[in-house]
């Protein structure tokens, strides 16, 4: 009964976001937007300083914008749950057999989905405008389990969030706590030295940004980063999620 | 039915002592109560005295600071999921998904139940054609008046075909004439051997369904007992009266 259940449930998240134009329009503008700005901000600025072999800041900046694409679905995460809450859907999912962490595993299946399709838009249009990306097929693949992974923890936090806040307001106030400096340290912004770089090892991003960095910029899949990143990132996405349902459940449930 | 429902002489829940505390305000104060099988019973009282809170506890979604309750024999506490598979439960506050039809949340919220497709799809049919919803319910219920809403939250919590129906204030804010017409929709689950728990603090929805009648203030049970022997103990012709005797207050007052 579980997985056909959970099954619908990813099905409704995905629906919604079909059926509001509203919903699909930002989901489609947000990557969209940003890989634009980046682009015609960047992309004219040579690359000097940083040890990639890439040209210009843009290309060296597109792994952690591709990785900020999927942090914000955390806040949409975030949002959605407290809507569900202060409509009073949740109550009336929370009064059917299913087990809470049925419905939240599908919150989290479906927007895994939406955030690697949110990152492989910014790739795809990067492509478009002149990125040529090493890696191949199998690159690809990786890039996109550390892209899920990276969604798994978003969903999480924004899981966290929504036990804390009360309203969709203060939810999104308080996802720019973890968005902020997600974006400025782990998605590369702001990392100019020794110091910034060790901020932004505290940041799960930053092991997708590095990761996505050797993968598109040099093709060396086999690189023992990549490996050591994947192990990190595993465990910072099942810590993260594990406390995001608990929290959650508990918030739920006093 | 559940383990124990034959030790319970027909009983189908059975409620001790419970007690819900939100920081300072006790919410339901030590109320014990047992509701009979098939019986539609009245759970009448005014705003804030506590029926919602004690609704929720026996469907799993409040843990009580104190006391127990059994529903077909299931602790409400420790059998949780069983508990949640046997009832069916209209909230106070109707909600669905807006973006999907009500088609699509009647089915959603079947297979949420566990129900198998085609029973899934001959249920949504027999109580959307009863209910004449067949064409507002292919439509999104984003779109839907108060009163269609309603009306779906109240087929929402019949689509697993329940034993035990929990309704919350199902006719607050509908005109007469939707509630009169609820009011023979509700009075015909009970021709089909449910038992249904029905609260309102309208008075006379109360008197005119209900077998039996417990009125509830401040968290605490006053009275208990069919409409016509509370009349009859208090010399009254209706419920009301027999509230004003109590309390020397009106169930209608302050809201
Ligand atoms: N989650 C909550 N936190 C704090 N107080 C609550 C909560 N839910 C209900 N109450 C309070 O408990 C009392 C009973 O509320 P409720 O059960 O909703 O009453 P009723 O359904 O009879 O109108 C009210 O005083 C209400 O304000
Ligand atoms: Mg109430």
């Amino acid at each position: 009964m579980n997985m056909r259940t959970m099954a619908a449930l990813v099905a409704v998240e995905l629906k919604k976001l079909y059926r509001a134009p509203m919903n699909l329009s930002v989901m489609l503008l947000m990557p969209i937007g940003l890989t634009l700005v980046f682009y015609f901000a960047l992309s004219g600025v040579s690359n000097d300083y940083y040890p990639t072999p890439v040209t210009n800041h843009f290309e060296y900046l597109l792994p952690g914008v591709m990785g900020y694409a999927v942090i914000y679905m955390g806040m949409m995460v975030a949002l959605s749950l407290s809507e569900y809450r202060s409509s009073g859907l949740l109550k009336r999912v929370e009064v059917t057999p299913v087990p809470p962490a049925i419905y939240l595993g599908s919150h989290i299946i479906a927007n895994m989905i939406i955030a690697v399709v949110q990152a492989l838009i910014v790739l795809l249009l990067a492509w478009i405008l002149g990125f040529d990306p090493q890696g191949g097929v199998v690159g690809l693949l990786l890039a996109s389990l550390f892209l899920a992974l990276l969604g798994v923890t978003a969903v999480g936090l924004g899981m966290l969030v929504a036990a804390v806040a009360k309203d969709s307001g203060a939810a999104s106030g308080l996802s720019a706590i973890f968005i902020v400096p997600m974006m400025m340290f782990g998605a590369l912004l702001a990392v100019f030295d020794e110091t910034t770089r060790t901020i932004a090892r505290f940041m799960p991003n930053y092991y997708v940004s590095e990761s996505l960095s050797v993968i598109f910029h040099t093709g060396r899949l086999s690189d023992p980063i990549i490996g050591r990143n994947l192990l990190i990132l595993t465990a910072i996405s099942l810590v993260i999620v594990t406390a995001g349902i608990q929290l959650f459940k508990r918030a739920e449930f006093k | 039915m559940g383990n124990g429902s034959a030790a319970q002489n027909g009983n189908v829940i059975v409620i001790k002592d419970l007690v819900k505390q939100f920081d300072d305000i006790t919410a339901v104060n030590g109320l014990s109560l047992e509701i009979r099988k098939g019986e539609m019973f009245g759970f009448l009282g005014p705003n804030g005295a506590g029926k919602t809170t004690t609704i929720s506890m026996l469907c799993g979604l409040l843990e009580p600071t104190r006391g127990t309750a059994q529903i077909a024999g299931y602790d409400i506490g420790r059998e949780t999921q069983k508990v949640k598979g046997l009832i069916g439960v209209c909230p106070q506050q109707a909600a669905v998904f807006p973006f999907l039809t009500g088609l699509e949340n009647l089915r959603l919220f079947g297979s949420l139940h566990g129900m198998e497709t085609p029973a899934i799809k001959q249920r949504v049919e027999t109580l959307v054609n009863q209910a004449g919803f067949a064409d507002a319910a292919k439509r999104k219920t984003k779109g839907y008046s108060g009163g269609m809403m309603r009306q779906l939250n109240l087929m929402i919590a019949l689509v697993s075909d329940p034993e035990i129906v929990f309704l919350d204030e199902p006719t607050v804010g509908m005109d007469a004439r939707a509630r009169r017409r609820t009011w023979e929709y509700i009075g015909a689950l009970k021709d089909q051997g449910k038992t249904v728990i029905l609260t309102t603090h309208y008075i006379e929805e109360a008197q005119a369904l209900s077998d039996r009648v417990a009125i509830i203030d401040y968290g605490e049970l006053i009275a208990l007992g069919t409409p016509e022997a509370l009349m009859e103990e208090h010399e009254a012709n209706d419920l009301e009266t027999v509230f004003l005797n109590i309390t020397g207050r009106r169930i209608m007052e302050g809201l």
